[in-house]
């Protein structure tokens, strides 16, 4: 009798449990649309006035990569339940050609990040944001040095070896986000029924907020739009 | 003044065109600095930075900056830097355009060519004119110590603290082997031999790296410099730089001579960088020689031209806490040497304390145990600390 009753309590959990996480999940697709002639420098981003340098075809390549419009992040956040976190997996920075690769990585908040060292000198990484700073100090090529964020939120990083070189970590409390392609076109699968509120980042544009709702599954689409400062 | 305002508007007119173009990019960055000083019994400005009304203890702005690049396409792009300053120390009242030049880099090239006022391709030091980018507040003697000759009478026993020479209202100090500031007006190459590896710089210049006023174009002024910087490991960076110029400016007091083109300077010099973990070390070793007349202020005569040698080293460590991120300490000791005692010999050690409190903020507080040959041991120093603010 005990066994029945313990079955029946247990059942009863799970579905409760079932109640508060939404069963039918939908997907968001939309463009973000980017101001041209968008600086790679946040405003007041402290460059030291660096001399210019020929760039080698390598340089060029990650400057492509890098290019202002791919340094857009789309990430919703629920507002009426807490969704799962796990961290990101292989969640690397790169230092290339005196260069962080990519501008803007995303995380999960509690996530590692590898800090990669692929040029031919030494670099060092820190960061002065609060409640997430830390100096790795110098490393040598090919060496790679774990830092865990548990800060939500942008974390900026700096080489104080190189003028100009930075880069963001955006911390997320949301499992659901993605990088915007070069287009700014993007889509994010597997969001269960419920509000949200939708947040846009750009490396040297800040962010941009909205709303939506997920209802029963399906496609919506979201456009937005990033505005110079 | 008027000259600067002519030349900004000359420069913005020229490139309206280029501004209107839309893929033109605008960046403006600033740096503000404040400084309070104490010094010795024997302070003055041209020997340990401080000026000797205020060795007693004072505060007062020390530079501002505005600088502005402007990236017309990938190719071309302008920089610009105004600089506000103390007159010799004192008065705040300095303004000058510092940096003011067009560079080009083009397509597919390793080389990048630059046209007007920009950085000396000489030594370690000329490349860190910002005092965000400095590890110290004073700069190094080679760039900061006036010695005794200058580009108006030549060589003067005793310059400035003992042979008063009176040149627009005040007495003639000298200068020193390099411009504090690094800069140079002219034609400037860089090549990259080979990326992250090597790189050449070389340049054609209106006077010798040494120059201060080296706005002016002389005809019988010119300076030629080149910088080979190397990277043999991934750990140290090494830089050598050889210049020779001339620096002569016109003055009643110098008509006599018959070859006005008798100011010369040749100077080499080699320089490092060594990093590893949270350490860094770094230095330079320069030879200053210099082909000048000797000038005798009682006689009001010059006697012919004579050889000068000059030689100066400075090796800084710095250490950054890993346990208080943004915060450093660094040591440096440099010595700045004469050949047959034309000038006397100094040493210097300094100590500073620096912390980064916030993205735009930066303190540093310097002490600078400074010995000059024949002197009281402790007249010369000096203890500065600035409050930078950057953006």
């Amino acid at each position: 009798m005990m066994r029945i009753l313990s079955v029946l309590f247990f059942a009863m959990l799970l579905l409760h449990t079932k109640a508060d996480v939404p069963f039918n999940k939908g997907k968001v697709v939309g463009k973000i649309a980017i101001p041209e002639n968008v600086p790679l420098l946040k405003r007041g981003s402290s460059q030291k006035y660096c001399e210019e340098e020929p760039a080698s075809a390598r340089k060029k390549q990650i400057d492509l990569e890098n290019h202002p419009n791919r340094h857009v992040v789309v990430s919703f956040h629920p507002t009426d339940f807490t969704p799962e976190l796990s961290t990101t997996p292989r969640a690397i920075m790169n230092q290339m050609e005196k260069t962080f690769v990519p501008k803007v990585l995303p995380i999960t908040k509690g996530s590692s990040v590898e800090f990669l060292n692929s040029d031919t000198e030494v670099h060092n990484i820190f960061s002065m944001t609060p409640k997430a700073t830390f100096n790795i100090g110098r490393r040598q090529p090919g060496k790679s040095v774990p830092q865990l964020i548990e800060k939500i939120g942008v974390v900026d990083l700096k080489c104080d070896i190189h003028c100009g070189m930075n880069a963001s970590i955006l911390s997320l409390d949301t499992p659901y986000f993605t990088k915007a392609n070069a287009s700014g076109n993007y889509e994010v699968d597997g969001l269960p029924d419920g509000n949200y509120r939708v947040q846009v980042y750009h490396f040297s544009l800040g962010m941009v907020e909205d709303k939506i709702t997920i209802k029963g599954g399906g496609v919506l689409t979201k456009n937005l739009a990033l505005v110079k400062p | 003044m008027k000259r600067i305002i002519g030349l900004g508007l000359l420069i913005t007119l020229g490139f309206t065109q280029l501004l209107a173009q839309e893929k033109t990019q605008i960046e403006i960055n600033g740096t503000a600095d404040l400084e309070h000083m104490v010094g010795g019994m024997s302070s003055h400005y041209y020997l340990n930075g401080i000026h000797k009304d205020l060795k007693s203890g004072a505060v007062r702005p020390l530079e501002l900056n505005l600088l502005s690049k402007i990236r017309f396409n990938p190719q071309w792009s302008a920089n610009f830097r105004l600089q506000m300053e103390r007159d010799e120390g004192l008065k705040f009242n300095q303004v000058r355009l510092a940096q003011a030049n067009v560079q080009w880099a083009p397509k597919e090239s390793p080389w990048l060519f630059t046209i007007g006022r920009f950085v000396a391709p000489f030594g370690l030091f000329a490349s860190q004119q910002l005092s965000t980018a400095r590890t110290f507040v004073d700069v190094p003697l080679a760039y900061g110590y006036f010695i005794n000759i200058s580009e108006q009478v030549g060589q003067v026993d005793r310059l400035g603290n003992g042979s008063q020479i009176p040149i627009n209202g005040r007495n003639e100090w000298g200068i020193p082997l390099q411009y504090y500031n690094g800069y140079s007006n002219g034609l400037k190459a860089r090549w990259n031999l080979k990326p992250g590896k090597s790189s050449l710089e070389f340049a054609l210049t209106t006077a010798s790296p040494n120059l201060p006023r080296n706005f002016n174009f002389d005809p019988l002024n010119y300076g030629v410099m080149a910088r080979l910087k190397l990277q043999p490991k991934y750990f140290w960076k090494q830089g050598f730089s050889g210049s020779f110029g001339k620096f002569l400016q016109n003055h009643p007091l110098n008509e006599q001579l018959i070859d006005r083109t008798g100011y010369q300077q040749a100077l080499v010099g080699t320089d490092f960088v060594l990093g590893t973990g949270h350490f860094e070390w770094s230095g330079e070793l320069t030879a200053g020689f210099y082909r000048a007349p000797n000038y005798n202020p009682l006689s009001e005569r010059y006697t012919q031209n004579q050889n000068f040698n000059a030689f100066s080293a400075w090796l800084d460590t710095k250490y950054e806490f890993p346990f208080l991120v943004g915060t450093y300490a660094a040591w440096r000791i440099e010595t700045l040497q004469f050949s047959d005692e034309w000038d006397q010999a100094v040493l210097r050690n300094s100590l500073v304390m620096g912390a980064k409190i916030k993205d735009f903020i930066l303190l540093r507080s310097a002490y600078c145990f400074q010995s000059v040959q024949n002197s009281n041991q402790t007249s010369y120093n000096a203890w500065r600390t600035t409050l930078t603010l950057y953006f």
